[in-house]
């Protein structure tokens, strides 16, 4: 009898005592996590996608541009003489789902895109945000450029899986995995259809130097063809893509500035088909400029 | 017998306590630093709020990321840049209602003075806020409005947006407190 006397004034008292605490006490409440947000600037770290979408009902207007390799010379000061363009319409359906369509001049490809969010970080203390996007790029001049021994390639695929910590309020990083499917046709109807695909690594990151300025950089390589591993570092055939520059966020623009080894801005330009070395100074200066408009 | 009389105490005080204060998740805090350039009047409808009606101490907590405003990318820049969210999460006031022995629960409007504590982006303050308390039967309802000078709590504005944001914010609180 004693002892559930006992048990039950430790009881009692233990609700004295609370209110006795500070009244703030009482507000907390167990739901703490918090969705990590802005986990980049942009909806691209340079010329790799990013985990951010474009918000719900918003349409992000994104200009892209890149002047000619730096080692061209004085006589077209330094590449800025010629340049390539992209414009891109990306609308968010909702915040997590986001639908895209975009043209680029250089091999006047226009592609057509979504791009989803699955998971946040900081959701049932979840420690990544992961999305995927995925691109279909129609190439306008492919048949154009078809002859007898060469195949066109019309439609081509991208898959993209984007994983990324923010570590902390300054440092932010990103791992993509990325199939890219070719399929390459001849002109003529009676040859075979022939499916290429090569698979690639993004690994990305940014870091503010301010709350306006974060310095960004990535590198893309090439790990695989069909089924032939390719290494990172010793192999000849192929250019992995790197980049390095900085955002630069005004009130409601974004602005990226960087020099990059791509001259194409669309994901299967830039993530197979780089050409420039970065040892000789095929390096093209360019810039990103996003304007979201609200139609809510 | 000694002990069960000492059980009894404590229940009532325990009883007593649950009697005097008075608590709400869902009041309402919006604030407005607009411009002729720009509309910024972002709405929190989940402000958790404590008033112990024994002694006339008053709580207010809320989260900053649940600010919604009219443009997304303005609550994101919020968060990210000015109040920093992801290092102080909340808001606070602690305070104490002036001469709350005046305090009668008729139903009319009361003018009342508040004083006490506020704390934004980490920064802590004292402020003194004038609003109007006002009961029904089982219901206590808080208004107030008071400007802040937003450079007070360490958010500066950087100078290229200058224009857009004004740095004496309006806050305007709502909160109806019901019997916990």
């Amino acid at each position: 009898m004693n002892r559930i006397i006992v048990f039950l004034s430790c009881i009692f008292f233990s609700f004295s005592s609370f209110s006795q605490e500070d009244l703030l006490s009482f507000l907390n409440d167990d739901n703490e996590n918090v969705l990590t947000f802005a986990t980049f600037k942009s909806t691209k770290i340079i010329n790799l996608q990013s985990v951010e979408q474009t918000n719900k009902n918003e349409l992000n207007f994104v200009i892209s541009h890149r002047f000619g390799a730096l080692n061209s010379g004085i006589e077209n000061l330094y590449g800025l003489d010629y340049g390539s363009i992209r414009m891109s319409f990306d609308y968010g359906i909702t915040d997590d789902i986001t639908v895209g369509l975009a043209r680029s001049s250089s091999y006047k490809v226009i592609d057509a895109s979504v791009k989803g969010r699955l998971i946040t970080q900081g959701k049932n203390d979840f420690p990544f945000t992961i999305a995927m996007y995925s691109a279909v790029f129609y190439d306008t001049l492919s048949s154009l450029l078809a002859t007898e021994d060469m195949l066109k390639n019309d439609f081509s695929f991208t898959h993209q899986l984007m994983i990324a910590r923010k570590v902390n309020s300054n440092l932010s990083l990103q791992i993509s995995p990325a199939l890219t499917s070719y399929n390459f046709l001849s002109p003529y109807p009676w040859t075979l259809l022939v499916n290429e695909k090569m698979y690639t690594l993004g690994i990305g990151g940014r870091y503010k130097v301010s709350r306006s300025v974060s310095i960004n950089s990535e590198w893309i390589p090439i790990f695989m063809t069909n089924s032939n591993l390719i290494h990172p570092f010793k192999n000849k055939d192929f250019i992995n893509s790197f980049s390095v520059g900085c955002d630069i966020e005004t009130g409601g623009h974004v602005f990226q500035l960087f020099l990059t080894n791509s001259e194409t801005m669309f994901e299967r330009g830039f993530l197979n088909e780089t050409l420039g070395s970065w040892k000789s100074g095929g390096v093209h200066f360019g810039f990103n400029i996003s304007r979201p408009f609200n139609f809510n | 017998m000694k002990n069960y009389f000492l059980i009894f105490i404590m229940f009532l005080s325990v009883l007593s306590f649950s009697q005097e204060k008075f608590i709400t998740r869902n009041g309402k805090v919006t604030f407005n630093a607009s411009t002729p350039l720009e509309v910024i009047a972002p709405v929190n409808n989940y402000v958790s709020c404590i008033l112990d009606t024994e002694n006339g101490k008053l709580v207010f907590q809320m989260k900053m990321i649940s600010f919604k405003f009219e443009k997304a990318l303005m609550e994101e820049h919020f968060n990210e840049k000015y109040v920093e969210s992801d290092k102080f999460p909340k808001s606070t006031f602690v305070g104490q209602i002036q001469n709350w022995d005046d305090f009668t629960w008729n139903g009319i409007e009361q003018d009342v003075v508040v004083k006490g504590k506020i704390t934004i982006h980490g920064i802590e303050k004292e402020i003194i806020v004038k609003g109007v308390i006002e009961t029904s039967k089982s219901t206590i309802s808080l208004s107030s409005s008071f400007d802040i000078i937003i450079l007070d709590f360490g958010i500066k504005i950087p100078r290229l947006v200058r224009d857009k944001i004004s740095e004496t914010v309006k806050v305007e609180v709502n909160v109806t407190l019901k019997q916990k």
